[in-house]
Parts: structure tokens; C-alpha cells; sequence
């Protein structure tokens, strides 16, 4: 694109910095907390660096962060939750946006207005059912139902996504395929797929956070200490108030986020490099 | 020239024209089971006064009254048994907080994206990786990150204005109980309903969340748009602000318009966020409509006027989606469109 000037250059990068600098402040403040090992309950002083440096509470949550429940379970219930649910939606989801980008059926715009609508609906307001319908079933307090449950959290945004980027697609790339003697899964697997693989990544992993972010249904469904997921120990942590020293809260914050901007941060680099790899080619 | 019509024999092909239902189905069905199925039950259920006794044996429960519309009646009225409800009020403030949220957030992250996506930016990669920080951390470890910075005493955010003001010459350190004062400070802006200070400071926390996502979805529509089509503007001698508004913004509007729908759903259904930061309060007035749905079955117990709350939700979210629908033509096909 265009070149910059010099003033160009520091302008944007003035505007940059600050910006930058207003995203860190909320982490950095769990920073800096996660670290004070002299805090006894919550925070009474505001500081820019702990006032006692020490790991004590980041082994305090490796030992033991909610109740009797070893953090391995914790970061187990998550992960199985999150990672399910975010496969899920993104198998159906894909499927189902793909058929909405690319054929043209019967029932067609009914369908996409019902799934679109569904998406405008809060989970909370199915609360009571879904309690009922997974007693029911027998799958309440298990984690397959929690999966479920996060599944009709994430799927509306994963149609969304993944069907704004099939759509994006360019229909000859399909067609050409077609004429090479592609079949239709053929097609959609080694043309379709692979080249809005972007959306599909973005589409999956805001799927994931929003399972491994999730407590306030967790909390309802579940009736033993088995199936507490990261989130739903922090939800506990926080509604028990000032016991505990809030360095434990935040180094949790800290575990618990470490693993997704990794995840994130080695996804982005290949995320773009798809992205330009597409317009290359176009 | 004159169009010959050849008649093309269409042969009924059974498999083709069965293909897309196969794609919908698997979708279809787990949707019913746990977004369809609930919200028949919940219609049911808001005809009734459902109690913790029913939640055992469901509809089957044998002492579940049938009282009409009276569940309905109580929410509009404010005959419910919980203080400081309004309907309307939360109705209103819920819209408002939605609506304010992405006119906030849209263009700040389109601005921000077209900053960064100038060729030759230096640590383009260093921003990046701190701008989407706040799309990946949970939202429940920000809520109660932001919820201690407004903290009154220890916050962080008292603590800059005290420091500012102090150079000004103030001596007393500022105290503001952000989250905690009901008298609105611009009590004109939304008549309905005073917006607090909370509001202010959930819009700042909030905006910390959202624009990022932005940001997002416009660097990737920006990196769709073909580089030629700048370099032809520029032999041609167009400003950057006639190539921003001729080239960049109607490229990027239809990534950008889902995206901005999209945002004001999540702003509209912000539970964990407020429920975490203010859990609605003062008095309820930053309360929204799912984290009252969430009090009323959560504490208050009160299944039956829950379910219809939840159904005027879904009224409520008809609405906006029959609005939002036309906006973003959402269900016309991009050839159509």
C-alpha cells in the first residue's frame, strides 16, 4: 500500500503507544498484583509493582485453588469443555454455513432468518429448561452436558463467521475445481475449506473462550466438585469475597489466560500469513 | 442481439437438490434439542407458577397451577416481589447500552485497523500482539480486573485523577464511587432512565473489551481489498481521505456491518461482563435484561415469571433482530445483495 513519511510514522506510532498502553493497564494491574506475596486479603494500597516480589501465590494455585480440587481437574474440566464445544460448533457450524453460502434450496432464507434469530438469543433465558431437559436426559451435572450447553453458546457466532467466509471465496476457484473433476465434498475440502481457513480459526477459538469463560450456567448445572471448570473457581474465588488474598485471584487470572494467548499468539502469525497468502494469489 | 432460448431439458436430480439439507441437519438438530426444545418449554412454563419443588419432575409435576397471563402482567406492571424493577427502564438502558457500545466501538476499531495496516508501520507485530489481548483474556477476568480499578478507596482510576488533580493543586485525594453513586451525572441524556456513574465506567471497561474484536474483522477485510485499486486512486490523483471514503469504507462495510450487529448482540447480552463489574447495581440501574433473567431464577426463585421474562426476551431480541435484519440484509445471499 502507501509509503509513510517521517511525521506520518511518529504520529501513528504516538497513537499506537497509547493505545497499547490502555490495553496493558488492566493487565498489568493483575500483574502486579499476582506477585505481591504481601497481600493478606484485597488490595488496600494502589501500586505500579508489587511491594514484595515472591511466587508464593502462583504455587498456592498450583497447590490447591478451589476448595479440595487440584488445579490439574480444573485445567482438565476446561479444557475437555471449551475444546469440545468449540469442535462441535465448528463441525456443525461449518457444515451448515457452508450450505447457506453455496446452494440455493427450498426454505433457504426461513432457515437462515431462524438461525440468525436464534443467535440474537441470550442462553440465560433458557436457563430453567435446559436444566430440566438435561436432568432429564441425565446429562446435568456431567460434562458432556456442559459441552452441549456451550455448544448453543458458540454456534450462532461460528455460522456467522465461518459463512461470511465461505462466502468470501471466490465462486471460479469452486467452479474450476468442479470442472477439474472435483466432487462437492472434494471441493468444499481441498478448495473451500483450506482457503477461508481465517475465518474458520477465528470462528473456533472465539467458540473456546467462550466455554472456558463461562460460569454462570456451570455453576447451575453442576452439583459436585468434579465437574468445576477454571472459570466457575474463579466465580466461587470472587463471590467469597476478601478471604483470600487477591494475589491468589489474580495469578489464577494469570494461569488461566497464559495458555490462550499463546495459543492465540501462534495462531495469529499463521492466520495472517493465510490471509496474505489468499490475496496473492487472487 | 437476439437471445436464442434453448430449452434445457432439467433432469430432477435427486441428489443435488437433497445435498444442502444433509449440510443443515446435524446443526438443526442439536439447535432444537438445546435452543428450540427450551423455548417452547419456556412458554409453558411462563404460563404457571413454577416453583423449586417443579424443577424435579418438570411439566409433570402434579401442584403446577396454570395462572395465565398474570406472570406477564407482574413484569410489565412491576408487581414482581423484587425491589427496584422498572421494566421499561431496563428495557430502555438495555438498548441504550448496546447501542452507545458498538457506535463506540465500530469506528475506533476501523480507525484503528487502517492505522496499522499502512505499509511500513514500525512493531506492527509488537501491536498486534498487545491489541488482541483483550479479545483472548476471559471476560470474566477483566470484569473483576476493571471492577477493582474503579475501585472507591485503592482503585486505580481515583488514584490518576487524584494524581492529575493534584498538580492542578487539589490537595484531598479524589474519591469517587464510581460504582456505587446512583445520582446521574448528565441526568438529561436518557430520560427513562438515569444513567449512573457505573455506566460510565462499565463504557470505559467495555470499550476495553470490544474494540479489539473490531479491529479484528477490519484488518482482515482490509487485507481482502485489492492493492491496485489504491494505486490506481493514487495515479489519479485521489486524497487519502477521498480513498478512505471511496475505496477503504465501502470495501470494508459488509465485513464491518455483521460485525457492528454482531457487537450489539454481544453488548445487548452482556452478562458476564456486567453481572461480574456491577451485578446490575446501584439500585438496578445498570442492570439489563439477562442478568435480571439470571436474578430471577437464581435468587429470587421465581421459575415461572423468569419463563416469561424470558419470553418477552425473545419478543425483545425479534425486534431488534427484525431491525437489525434490515440493515445488514443478513438473510439475502451475497449475489443478491
Amino acid at each position: 500500500m502507501r509509503k509513510t513519511n517521517w511525521l506520518q510514522q511518529i504520529l501513528t506510532q504516538i497513537s499506537l503507544l497509547v493505545i497499547g498502553l490502555y490495553v496493558m493497564v488492566p493487565i498489568w494491574g493483575a500483574i502486579r498484583l499476582a506477585f505481591d506475596g504481601s497481600l493478606k486479603s484485597r488490595p488496600v494500597e494502589f501500586r505500579l509493582f508489587p511491594k514484595e516480589l515472591s511466587l508464593k501465590p502462583f504455587l498456592s494455585v498450583l497447590d490447591r485453588p478451589y476448595q479440595s480440587v487440584d488445579f490439574v481437574d480444573l485445567l482438565k474440566n476446561s479444557l475437555i469443555v471449551s475444546l469440545g464445544a468449540a469442535l462441535i460448533a465448528l463441525v456443525l457450524g461449518a457444515s451448515l454455513a457452508y450450505a447457506f453460502a453455496r446452494y440455493r434450496f427450498p426454505g433457504r432464507k426461513p432457515a437462515l432468518f431462524v438461525l440468525l434469530f436464534a443467535a440474537m438469543l441470550p442462553p440465560v433465558a433458557f436457563m430453567t429448561p435446559l436444566y430440566i431437559v438435561l436432568s432429564m436426559v441425565q446429562l446435568r451435572t456431567t460434562l458432556l452436558g456442559l459441552t452441549l450447553v456451550y455448544v448453543t453458546f458458540a454456534l450462532p457466532f461460528c455460522i456467522w463467521n465461518m459463512r461470511a467466509g465461505f462466502q468470501s471465496v471466490a465462486k471460479e476457484l469452486e467452479e474450476a475445481a468442479f470442472l477439474d473433476g472435483a466432487n462437492s465434498l472434494q471441493t468444499f475440502w481441498f478448495v473451500s475449506l483450506p482457503l477461508s481457513l481465517p475465518s474458520i480459526t477465528i470462528a473456533g477459538l472465539i467458540a473456546f473462550l467462550m466455554g472456558y469463560s463461562e460460569f454462570a450456567m456451570g455453576w447451575l448445572f453442576v452439583s459436585n466438585a468434579e465437574t468445576v471448570t477454571l472459570a466457575m473457581s474463579i466465580y466461587a474465588m470472587v463471590q467469597s469475597g476478601n478471604a483470600q488474598p487477591w494475589s491468589i485471584l489474580a495469578s489464577m487470572f494469570i494461569i488461566m489466560s497464559i495458555p490462550i494467548v499463546i495459543v492465540f499468539a501462534v495462531l495469529q502469525n499463521t492466520l495472517l500469513d493465510r490471509m496474505l497468502f489468499v490475496s496473492q494469489k487472487k | 442481439m437476439a437471445t436464442i432460448t434453448v430449452p434445457i431439458k432439467r433432469k430432477f436430480n435427486f441428489k443435488k437438490s437433497f445435498l444442502p439439507y444433509l449440510y443443515l441437519l446435524p446443526a438443526f438438530i442439536v439447535l432444537g434439542v438445546i435452543t428450540f426444545y427450551p423455548l417452547i418449554y419456556q412458554v409453558i412454563i411462563s404460563f404457571t407458577d413454577f416453583q423449586t419443588k417443579d424443577l424435579l419432575l418438570g411439566l409433570n409435576s402434579p401442584k403446577l397451577n396454570q395462572i395465565g397471563l398474570q406472570n406477564y402482567i407482574d413484569i410489565i406492571t412491576g408487581g414482581l416481589p423484587v425491589q427496584n424493577f422498572d421494566f421499561f427502564r431496563v428495557l430502555t438502558y438495555n438498548v441504550w447500552w448496546a447501542l452507545t457500545n458498538v457506535m463506540v466501538h465500530v469506528p475506533a476499531g476501523v480507525l484503528i485497523a487502517v492505522l496499522m495496516n499502512v505499509k511500513g508501520v514500525w512493531f506492527k507485530k509488537f501491536y498486534r500482539a498487545i491489541y488482541v489481548l483483550p479479545v483472548v483474556i476471559p471476560p470474566i477476568v477483566v470484569a473483576t480486573i476493571w471492577r477493582n480499578i474503579f475501585d472507591e478507596q485503592y482503585g486505580a482510576m481515583n488514584q490518576a485523577i487524584s494524581f492529575i488533580s493534584q498538580i492542578f493543586g487539589n490537595v484531598d485525594p479524589v474519591k469517587i464511587r464510581w460504582l456505587f453513586e446512583y445520582k446521574p451525572p448528565i441526568p438529561w441524556l436518557l430520560p427513562n432512565g438515569p444513567l449512573p456513574l457505573a455506566y460510565y465506567a462499565m463504557m470505559i471497561a467495555n470499550f476495553w473489551l470490544g474494540w479489539p474484536f473490531m479491529v479484528l474483522v477490519a484488518t482482515g477485510a482490509l487485507q481482502s481489498i485489492p492493492k491496485e485499486l489504491y494505486e490506481a486512486a493514487s495515479i489519479d490523483g485521489a486524497s487519502r481521505s477521498f480513498q478512505f471514503w471511496n475505496i477503504t469504507v465501502p470495501l470494508i462495510r459488509p465485513a464491518m456491518i455483521p460485525a457492528a450487529v454482531y457487537g450489539f448482540t454481544m453488548s445487548f447480552n452482556l452478562f458476564n461482563f456486567v453481572f461480574f463489574m456491577t451485578g446490575g447495581g446501584p439500585a438496578r440501574s445498570t442492570e439489563i435484561l439477562v442478568t435480571f433473567a439470571y436474578d430471577l431464577v437464581r435468587n429470587l426463585r421465581l421459575y415461572g415469571a423468569a419463563g416469561a421474562f424470558s419470553v418477552i426476551i425473545f419478543f425483545v431480541a425479534l425486534t431488534i433482530f427484525l431491525i437489525t435484519n434490515r440493515i445488514t440484509k443478513a438473510t439475502e445471499s451475497y449475489t443478491e445483495s
